[in-house]
């Protein structure tokens, strides 16, 4: 939790201009240090600076990533990130929240003539946001859908470990849905999007698909999460009868036809990937680590029956829990299993910590690294501890096709230059969406039957290389290097594999 | 919105289980605590009734008596509890900013020059 506030407050005001419009929120502090001094705390990752001023800023330039660690309630809500838009060396620094939240946060620093500073902090949020973020609080308000509307949810974490990878989901579902209204909405009518956090925490997954269920005439639901949440709201859409769209890399086989995959397996991750890295390195032996549930059980289970097939040796696992802070146990047994490779499947904020102190702790040099989660957000987030590392998904950014290229342009020029790069999960529910708007189209209406009939021929020319209901046919075997992530091949799918 | 408002709402929603109780209780017009604490088995029945009492104090839900029955509603709008909780976000990090500051220029020599290589 937060310290105590000091006994002298400043003045600060709040005011929501009217109902359709943004919230502003104007804070300010005096501090006895002059503007250069004040500017040159931002973003140095001193926590008793607060979270703001102490967030981590590896660089101070129009798009760089800042970390943030808010005093949120429990471990699991506290990380966020935010943008740098533009600054001013000592006067002002302009920066794009993302996560939990989105707004735009201007701070001023303002001499004052005793040679202190006057700290402004300008706080915008729009008012879509402020109703959802009032919802994750607890704060439910009544949803009015007219008749020409199709309300569609989307399930994702904007805050926890995955939290990272959020701002670019939701932007890309946005982007999905105004390119079906610009084309003539779903059978005439128009799609209206309603974002959910999980946290990535299964409770409050299902506290978000309670409250994204009780949407008059919800048509589906995107979920673009962990599978511990998918394993609690999968069983709830089928009790409610609403189609259930999972998109990310999973190792869940969903036995309902209202439950629909469109995400990479770990099969279809692994069984080409691990012999190459193998036969580059000349190396047999592996190490397998991750967080501890389902979905990196999953991979490690698969990856040893690949590793075991192709003639190579699991020299070690270990698995630590969502949220880990300490990964030394799991490098100290690295290190003693004299591995040449390691399987990460941590997730999000945990992978980007064990990736981070791998590479601190010198184990690096010796061991490659494949992380079936390492998607071109965490290869930002990484920075140079992610160089070398392989991984095989649907997408990457750097695919060099004319769909890519073209989809990549629409998403800057909506979100602008300096939004949180495309992902794999991100691009993944992009493609889901508009798979989603053309089976709808294809079985003549947006309820289930007509849009599980639909499925079969629904045919949407993404960057992804997909069959009919957006199964996919090939993957693409991408590197980290210091610009993000190069694509080294085309792979097929494990089903597709003779 | 007074400062110490906005912290109280921001200390009684910056916990999970708080938030699910506030969720639950605006899905219906009206809950006892029984209904509440009868979905938060694995909470208990005093932890829930000491998690209401800190969301009544924040003025976020109301309490009526009733007999031996206490029942209660929600009374914030969506969108003045999320005006008091990120202003109490952003102002405690100020806050906080401003204590470090002074500790640095009282221990002498005003916080600077720890900033490390960055390219700015």
């Amino acid at each position: 939790m937060w310290a105590a506030p000091p006994p002298e407050k400043s003045a600060n005001g709040a005011h929501s201009a009217g109902a359709m419009a943004e919230l502003v929120l104007n804070n300010e502090v005096r501090l006895d240090a002059c503007p250069s001094e004040l500017f040159a705390l931002f973003g140095t990752g001193d926590s008793s600076l607060g979270w703001l001023f102490g967030s981590e800023a590896a660089a101070l330039r129009p798009g760089s990533l800042v970390r943030l660690t808010l005093p949120l309630g429990g471990p699991a809500r506290s990380t966020g990130t935010a943008r740098v838009l533009s600054y001013r060396p000592n006067r002002r620094i302009d920066l794009a929240h993302e996560s939990p939240w989105s707004g735009r946060v201007v701070c001023r620093f303002e001499p004052t003539t005793s040679g202190g500073t006057l700290l402004r902090v300008r706080i915008t949020i729009d008012d879509g946001e402020v109703a959802r973020l009032g919802a994750e609080l607890g704060l439910l308000s009544h949803v009015d859908i007219n008749v020409w509307e199709v309300p569609l949810g989307l399930l994702t974490s904007l805050s926890g470990s995955a939290g990272i990878l959020g701002r670019s989901t939701v932007n890309c579902a946005q982007l999905a849905v105004e390119e079906i209204n610009a084309d003539g909405g779903v059978m005439g009518r128009a799609v209206r999007l309603f974002v959910a956090d999980d946290s990535t925490d299964p409770g409050v997954g299902a506290v978000a698909m309670r409250r994204l269920c009780r949407i008059p005439g919800l048509a589906a639901i995107v979920g673009m999460h962990s599978s511990a949440t998918c394993a609690v709201t999968g069983p709830m859409a089928v009790a409610q009868g609403i189609p259930y769209l999972y998109t990310p890399t999973s190792e869940l086989t969903l036995a309902h036809p209202l439950l629909v995959r469109f995400g990479e397996t770990p099969l279809d991750q692994l069984h080409r990937a691990l012999p190459r890295m193998a036969a580059q390195t000349g190396g047999s032996r592996w190490f397998l680590a991750g967080n501890d549930y389902s979905w990196p059980r999953a991979i490690g289970a698969t990856a040893r029956s690949v590793i075991e097939s192709s003639g190579g040796t699991v020299a070690g696992e270990g698995y630590l829990p969502l949220g880990a802070q300490e990964f030394e146990p799991v490098l100290s047994a690295i290190d003693r299993s004299q591995v040449d490779h390691v399987v990460s499947s941590f997730v999000g904020q945990d992978h980007v910590r064990f990736e981070r102190d791998l590479a601190a702790s010198g184990l690096r040099k010796g061991v490659r690294t494949f992380a079936p989660l390492m998607d071109d957000a965490v290869v930002e987030h990484l920075g140079e501890s992610a160089v070398g590392t392989w991984n095989v998904l649907g997408y990457f950014a750097g695919l060099d096709t004319g769909e890519n290229h073209q989809f990549l342009e629409r998403y800057s020029a909506r979100f602008g230059m300096c939004a949180p790069p495309v992902s794999a999960a991100a691009e993944g529910v992009y493609e889901a969406i508009h798979t989603w708007a053309r089976a709808c189209c294809a079985g003549g209406g947006v309820e289930p039957s007509a849009l599980l009939s639909g499925l079969r021929n629904a045919c949407f020319r993404g960057p992804r290389r997909c069959d009919a209901g957006g199964s996919l046919k090939t993957l693409l075997l991408g590197e980290a290097t210091r610009s993000g992530v190069r694509v080294l091949d085309e792979l097929p799918a494990a089903s597709r594999a003779s | 919105m007074t400062t110490s408002n906005s912290d109280a709402i921001f200390s009684a929603l910056a916990d999970p289980t708080r938030r699910a109780i506030l969720s639950l209780i605006g899905e219906h017009e009206e809950l006892t605590a029984g209904e509440i604490a009868a979905q938060f088995d694995a909470v208990g029945r005093t932890a829930v009734s000491s998690h209401l009492r800190i969301l009544r104090l924040a003025g976020l839900i109301a309490e009526r008596r009733e007999g031996r029955f206490r029942h209660y509603s929600v009374t914030s709008s969506p969108a003045d509890a999320v005006v008091a909780f990120l202003t109490s976000v952003y102002q405690n990090s100020l806050d906080q900013l401003a204590s470090a500051v002074q500790d640095a220029s009282n221990v002498g020599g005003a916080a600077s020059g720890e900033v490390g290589e960055r390219s700015a």
